[in-house]
């Protein structure tokens, strides 16, 4: 029977709900999610980063709208992504700072962690998300993974193929994404 | 849009307040601060915000789990009100029009930005009216001024949202003032002194730990008491989940600002003691947690036991459960719209509190047994009857949310969650709904385009 049964919650509306990691739901105590709370936390993180940007990162807003950012990490000397300019998008979620913020690549990059649509696989952007994480710590998260990919199994990495070849063949791998930053991240 | 969130922008670090202030979610100065049980504190809103309304939630910086919202440190709040009058006042003003937008307010403190209040109380209270008020005050080290914060800890009562949004206005005004009268530091620190006493020993604050009830104590004071239970000595309500940490920001400040004084109560506390007080407390620490008065599995419980009754998104106004888990009664004489809900234990408890939001609850309303809104089944049920048996409970949740149209469509495409008992497992860790992230189907392409 167990193996029929099926658990279903349904929740309704909540928009803004609470919590880490994507969980929306209803809320009988208020949400109160408002533009001018994230809008004003994205805009102290702006400052911040103009104060004290993270090595080889920048980040500041596309256009007029604050919740939409273009960022840029420089490829780590040392590492086959050194000399490429790599662009991120970053959209902020209307209930910013509880949600994460989404990154997305602009620039291609042969990376274990990173697809072809430029998704990337990062738990502090999805179910370890923290409100107390900031844009600054993102890129430096970001800029970690450069050095070192997260290619095992067990880390869930988004091109299994890429992964494979990291940890089978170091300087294949190596070789390819430095053909890659020079192809298209100059 | 985002012209009307950007009025506000312009005056965002008028006046310098330490980082050790800073909460770490809205990046500003922390407006009626909340100590969790890991001694770490953020905002009111901050705090509640980051609650997750399915489980325990998590400190947003060292991610201990707590399953409590705690009320907020009235110590702490009248603290960084003298500290930082104009940085603190500015948050209020942007806080109360954010609770006035959506019609939810946190709790107000008598002789708080209320001038009707200070006729009632006969004291001189912390809101200033003139700047000149001000500097008399912080000059004077006379009993009054202890009195004053006294008398603010005692009176929590609250006070009708309606009637104060006047008073935050003219605080607007007031709230400038300040910013010029320049309080001279010596002046200033005997005026703290008085403010952060232990109501218990009497004495400047050692290693102080926040219940959460939001009282302070010197971690000492509370494990002196012989019951194993951490209950506050002044509102009677137990701390749930053993014993809190020290408040670490707070404990800083103190040695900071008052370094001979604080030596001295080390010195003399571990005379006291003959004994390493930190190992002493976390011997009672240990105590405590076997017999806490809140089951630590109890969020995971409530998935194998179907009896638990679950109602996520609602939480305990005395206790601040967060989500209750168990009996939930909800006050059918409150008009607001946060409503007021008690769990079991404190239905049955005879405290008196206020609500853990600016509800005008009274012990006269009248208490009704609402049903779970969360549906839980575990037996074999064919799927169109979920759907259609949940949409009539969700629809409450609905109403009260309908404020918030931009993340409807997010919320709709993860409303329902269907959760085979394989996966329960995993459930007490993370009811995380899944994101779809990336499409493997596009990897794999990716993957041979690549090598």
């Amino acid at each position: 029977m167990m193996s029929n049964s099926m658990m279903t919650m349904t929740l309704g509306g909540g928009g803004g709900g609470g919590g880490r990691g994507g969980v929306g739901g209803g809320r009988s105590w208020p949400s109160t999610t408002s533009v001018s709370a994230s809008g004003k936390r994205i805009q102290k993180e702006m400052s911040e980063l103009s104060i004290d940007p993270p090595p080889d990162c920048s980040a500041s807003p596309k256009g007029d709208s604050l919740y939409h950012w273009v960022a840029t990490i420089f490829g780590p000397p040392g590492t086959p992504y050194e000399g490429g300019i790599f662009f991120l998008d970053i959209a902020f979620p209307i209930d910013y700072p509880f949600k994460p913020p989404k990154v997305l690549f602009k620039t291609r990059i042969y990376h274990c962690n990173v697809d072809s649509a430029g998704n990337v696989s990062l738990d502090i952007l999805k179910d370890g998300w923290s409100p107390a994480l900031t844009i600054s710590k993102v890129l430096l998260a970001l800029r970690s993974i450069f050095t070192n990919p997260a290619p095992s199994p067990a880390d869930k990495p988004l091109v299994p193929g890429i992964a494979h070849l990291y940890l089978a063949d170091r300087v294949k791998h190596d070789e390819l994404a430095a053909e890659w930053t020079l192809r298209f991240a100059r | 849009m985002n012209n009307q969130g950007k009025e506000d922008y312009g005056d965002i670090g008028s006046e310098d307040f330490p980082d050790e202030f800073q909460c770490c979610v809205c990046l500003d100065i922390m407006y009626k601060p909340v100590v969790l049980a890991c001694g770490h504190i953020s905002c009111f809103w901050c705090v509640f915000k980051a609650m997750d309304s399915f489980r325990e939630s998590h400190c947003p910086i060292c991610r201990n789990p707590y399953n409590h919202f705690p009320s907020i440190c009235r110590l702490l709040h009248f603290l960084l009100l003298k500290l930082y009058p104009s940085a603190y006042k500015r948050r209020e003003r942007q806080v109360a029009e954010e609770e006035k937008k959506y019609g939810h307010t946190s709790p107000r403190f008598d002789g708080f930005s209320d001038s009707l209040s200070d006729k009632a109380l006969g004291v001189q209270d912390t809101s200033p009216h003139t700047a000149a008020t001000v500097f008399n005050m912080t000059q004077r080290r006379d009993s009054s001024l202890i009195q004053d914060s006294s008398v603010n800890e005692a009176n929590m009562t609250m006070i009708p949202t309606t009637s104060s949004q006047e008073s935050t206005t003219n605080m607007a005004k007031q709230g400038d003032s300040m910013v010029k009268s320049e309080v001279k530091n010596e002046a200033r620190k005997q005026i703290l002194m008085t403010d952060l006493q232990c109501t218990l020993c009497k004495q400047l604050l050692y290693r102080p730990i926040v219940l959460n009830c939001g009282h302070v104590y010197c971690e000492a004071c509370i494990n002196n008491q012989v019951n194993k239970v951490c209950r506050c000595p002044a509102c009677q309500s137990v701390h749930p989940n053993g014993f809190p940490n020290v408040c670490f920001v707070l404990e800083h400040f103190l040695e900071e600002h008052f370094p001979e004084e604080y030596s001295a109560r080390k010195v003399s506390l571990a005379d006291q003691l003959h004994t390493n007080p930190s190992e002493r407390t976390a011997r009672k620490r240990e105590q405590a947690t076997e017999c806490s008065s809140f089951p630590r599995r109890a969020y995971l419980s409530w998935l194998s036991d179907r009896g638990t009754k679950f109602h996520p998104a609602v939480g305990c106004d005395w206790c601040g459960m967060y989500p209750i888990v168990g009996e939930r009664y909800k006050c059918k004489d409150c008009v607001e719209e946060i409503g007021f809900d008690l769990c079991e234990e404190c239905y049955k408890s005879s405290s008196k509190l206020p609500g853990r939001f600016n509800q005008q609850h009274t012990p006269e309303h009248q208490f009704v047994i609402e049903k779970p809104i969360f549906q839980l089944r575990f037996e074999a049920v064919p799927p169109e009857h979920h759907d259609t048996g949940s949409l009539g409970i969700t629809e409450e949740v609905m109403v009260s949310n309908s404020s918030n149209d931009t993340s409807q469509d997010e919320v709709d495409g993860a409303a329902s969650l269907n959760l085979s008992p394989d996966s329960l497992q995993d459930l007490g860790n993370s009811i995380a709904l899944p994101v779809p992230f990336n499409n493997p189907s596009e990897d794999q392409e990716y993957t041979d385009s690549g090598t």
